[in-house]
C-alpha cells in the first residue's frame, strides 16, 4: 500500500473484476462469505507442523480463480504485496526451533517445518481473502454484513468510507505530487509543513463531508442505503456452501494428501 | 501492527471477534444517546445519529490516505505516518472514532489483504480500543485539563498526543504478543517477542504522535470547532462522566493485571508454556504417538496453547513419516492442479469466446 496511485488503482481493479459475470459471482454472497470464513478458519486450526495436509486445500482457492475468470495477475500481486509481513514472522522460527526432525525422509529442523507451515497458511487465508472480495464487490459484502445484523450504522459507514477513500487517496496523491515537485530530492514532507499538509487536507475532507451529506439529504437519504439485491437463495447455494464445506471438514480429519501419496508409493 | 491469520488461533481469533463485537454495539449505543441528549434543533430531521455517519464515513477515509503520505523524520533518512486512532477519537470522540478506525481497518482487511479477516477482530481491538477508550479519554483529556475550551496551549496539545499515542500502541503491540502467545502459532519466546516488539513501537509512537500533534495543532488554530475536545456544545456532566468509564477502567485493570500475569509467568522464556503444560498436562500427548492420533490433535486445537514444541523423540523425528510418500502426495496433487488448470482455463474460454465477439 506505499504508493497512493496504485492504491486507487487496485480498489478501482477490484470493482470492475467484482462486476464481472461468472458462475461464481452469480453465487449468494451469504454463500461465498460463509465459506470463505469457514475455510480460513478450519486453515488456521492446524497444528505448527502440518504441511501435506494443507496442500489439498488449495484446490479451493484455486477452483474459485479459475472458475470466476478473475485475472490471475491482480491475484498474485496482492498475493505478493501481503506475503512480506508473514514472512517477517515466519523467518525467526528457523532460529528458535532446532530440533532435528525427519520429514518425509529429509534431515531438517523443526523451525524449517514451521517456517514452510507459516507460508502456506498465509498464502491459503489471504487468497481466499482476496478471492471473496474479487467475486463479491463492496455492494454484496454489506448485503450480507447487514443480513447478518451487523448495524446499519457501521455497514453504510462502511459503505461510505470506500467510496470516500478512492476520492480522498486521489486529492491526497495531487497534494503530495504538488509537494514534492516543489521540494525535489525530498522523500517525504518535510517537519515545517507537516501539520498544514495533513491539516488542510483534514479541513478539507470535514467541508466536502459537510456538502456531501447536505446532497445525499436533498436526494432523501434517511440513514441506511437501500441494499437492492434481491438475490434469492437457490439450490446451488446450499450445494456450494455444503460442498465446500464438508470438503473441508473432511480434510481437516484425514491427511489427502498423505494418503494419496502412499497409496501411489504403495506403502 | 496488522494481524495475519496465521497468528491467531481460531479460539482466540473468535473471542476477539467477539469482543470488537461488543465494543462496536456500546459504541452505537452511545452515539446514539449522545444524539438524543442533543437540542433538537443540532438535529431536527433524524431520529438516530445516522447524521454523523457522513463526517465519520469522511474522517475514516481521511485517515486511510493521509496514512499512506510520507513524513520525512528530521535527521534521519526514514520516513513516518500519521497515526489512526487517536486523531480519529480527538475528532469525533471516542464512539464515533472507535467505529471509525474499525472501518478502516474492516476496508483494509477486506479490499488490501492487509491484515486477515479472523484477525480483524484482534486488530480493531489493538489499533482502536486503546487509543480510543483508554488513551483518549484517560491521558488525553487528562493532559489538557478536563475544563473544555477552545485553544488549549500547544504545549500542552503536543504532549498529550505524544503521550496518548505512546502508550496506546504500546499497550497495542503488548496485545499483540499476548494474543500470538495465547494462540501459540509462534516459537519466539515471550520475552524476546516482548523485547523486538516494545521497542520498534516506541519509536513509531513516538513519530506517529508528532504526526498526530502536529495535525491536530493545525486544525485547533484555523478551525477548532472541528475537534472534539475543544467543542463546548455536548456538555457532560462530571458525575455521569466518571460512572461511565468504570466498566471500561476495571477491564482495563483487567488486562493490566493479565500483562503482569503472563509476564512473572515468563520469567525465563518458555514459562507460559510451561505453566499451562503443568496446569493441563495435555502439552506432551501428541508427541509421543506415532500414529497421528485425530483425538490428541483436535484437543490441541481446542486447548489455549496448541502443542508445537516437540521435546521428546524429536532426534528421530517420528511424527512426520520416514518415507516420501508426502512428498509424493504433494507432487501428485500440483500435477491434478496443473492439468485442471490448464483443461478448464481452456475449455471456458472456447465456450466464452462466441459470446463475447457478440459485443
Amino acid at each position: 500500500m506505499a504508493n497512493l496511485q496504485t492504491a486507487v488503482r487496485h480498489l478501482r481493479h477490484l470493482d470492475e473484476v467484482s462486476q464481472m459475470d461468472s458462475p461464481i459471482h452469480r453465487l449468494h454472497p451469504s454463500a461465498i462469505c460463509l465459506t470463505t470464513l469457514f475455510f480460513i478458519i478450519v486453515v488456521v486450526s492446524y497444528g505448527p507442523f502440518s504441511i501435506t495436509p494443507l496442500i489439498v486445500l488449495f484446490f479451493y482457492p484455486f477452483l474459485v480463480a479459475i472458475f470466476s475468470d478473475i485475472p490471475i495477475r491482480l491475484f498474485l500481486l496482492r498475493l505478493l504485496a501481503t506475503e512480506p509481513f508473514v514472512l517477517g514472522v515466519a523467518m525467526f522460527q528457523p532460529f528458535f526451533r532446532q530440533q532435528p526432525v525427519l520429514w518425509n525422509g529429509i534431515q531438517t529442523t523443526a523451525g524449517w517445518l514451521v517456517f514452510i507451515s507459516i507460508i502456506l497458511k498465509s498464502t491459503l487465508t489471504i487468497s481466499a481473502a482476496i478471492l471473496l472480495v474479487a467475486v463479491t464487490g463492496i455492494q454484496k459484502i454489506s448485503a450480507f454484513l447487514r443480513a447478518f445484523h451487523v448495524p446499519a450504522i457501521l455497514v453504510t459507514q462502511f459503505q461510505l468510507t470506500y467510496r470516500y477513500i478512492a476520492v480522498l487517496l486521489e486529492e491526497t496523491h495531487q497534494i503530495q505530487t504538488a509537494y514534492l515537485l516543489r521540494a525535489p530530492n525530498s522523500k517525504g514532507i518535510a517537519v515545517r509543513a507537516w501539520g498544514s499538509l495533513a491539516g488542510q487536507l483534514l479541513i478539507r475532507s470535514h467541508r466536502r463531508a459537510d456538502r456531501v451529506y447536505s446532497a445525499m439529504l436533498l436526494r432523501g437519504f434517511h440513514g441506511e442505503f437501500p441494499t437492492s439485491d434481491k438475490r434469492r437463495w437457490r439450490w446451488t447455494d446450499w450445494c456450494w456452501l455444503l460442498g465446500w464445506g464438508s470438503f473441508f471438514l473432511f480434510a481437516r480429519w484425514i491427511d489427502i494428501t498423505a494418503w494419496l501419496g502412499a497409496v501411489l508409493t504403495g506403502v | 501492527m496488522h494481524m495475519s491469520d496465521v497468528l491467531l488461533s481460531p479460539v482466540v481469533g473468535v473471542t476477539m471477534l467477539g469482543v470488537t463485537a461488543g465494543c462496536t454495539a456500546i459504541s452505537i449505543s452511545r452515539l446514539n444517546q449522545e444524539y438524543n441528549a442533543m437540542p433538537l434543533e443540532v438535529h431536527p430531521t433524524f431520529p438516530s445519529a445516522s447524521s454523523r455517519v457522513p463526517l465519520m464515513g469522511i474522517m475514516a477515509a481521511f485517515v486511510f490516505a493521509a496514512q499512506m503520505i510520507n513524513f520525512s523524520i528530521p535527521g534521519t533518512g526514514s520516513s513516518g505516518h500519521i497515526g489512526g486512532g487517536l486523531l480519529l477519537a480527538a475528532i469525533l470522540g471516542p464512539w464515533a472514532g472507535f467505529l471509525s478506525i474499525s472501518t478502516v481497518l474492516i476496508i483494509q482487511a477486506f479490499f488490501f489483504a492487509d491484515g486477515g479477516l479472523l484477525a480483524l477482530g484482534a486488530n480493531i481491538f489493538n489499533l482502536g480500543f486503546f487509543p480510543c477508550f483508554l488513551a483518549y479519554p484517560l491521558l488525553f483529556q487528562t493532559i489538557l485539563g478536563q475544563k473544555r475550551q477552545v485553544q488549549h496551549s500547544r504545549m500542552r496539545l503536543l504532549l498529550a498526543s505524544a503521550i496518548s499515542v505512546v502508550v496506546s500502541l504500546q499497550m497495542g503491540s503488548f496485545s499483540v504478543v499476548l494474543q500470538t502467545m495465547l494462540s501459540g502459532k509462534t516459537a519466539l519466546p515471550f520475552g524476546t517477542f516482548l523485547l523486538y516488539m516494545q521497542p520498534i513501537h516506541l519509536v513509531i509512537g513516538l513519530v506517529e504522535g508528532f504526526i498526530t500533534a502536529a495535525v491536530l495543532l493545525f486544525v485547533q488554530q484555523y478551525q477548532p470547532n472541528l475537534l472534539h475536545f475543544s467543542s463546548a456544545d455536548d456538555e457532560i456532566s462530571p458525575a455521569t462522566k466518571h460512572t461511565k468509564w468504570v466498566p471500561i477502567v476495571l477491564l482495563c485493570f483487567a488486562l493490566a493485571l493479565g500483562g503482569v500475569g503472563s509476564w512473572f509467568a515468563s520469567a525465563d522464556p518458555d514459562g507460559l508454556e510451561w505453566s499451562i503444560e503443568k496446569t493441563a498436562g495435555t502439552l506432551e500427548m501428541t508427541a509421543n504417538s506415532t500414529t497421528h492420533s485425530q483425538l490428541a490433535d483436535l484437543q490441541a486445537q481446542i486447548a489455549l496453547m496448541p502443542e508445537y514444541d516437540f521435546k521428546s523423540g524429536s532426534a528421530n523425528g517420528m511424527p512426520f513419516g520416514s518415507t516420501a510418500s508426502g512428498i509424493m502426495g504433494i507432487a501428485f496433487i500440483l500435477f491434478v492442479m496443473v492439468v485442471l488448470g490448464i483443461g478448464i482455463r481452456s475449455i471456458r474460454k472456447r465456450t466464452n469466446t462466441p459470446q463475447n465477439s457478440d459485443h
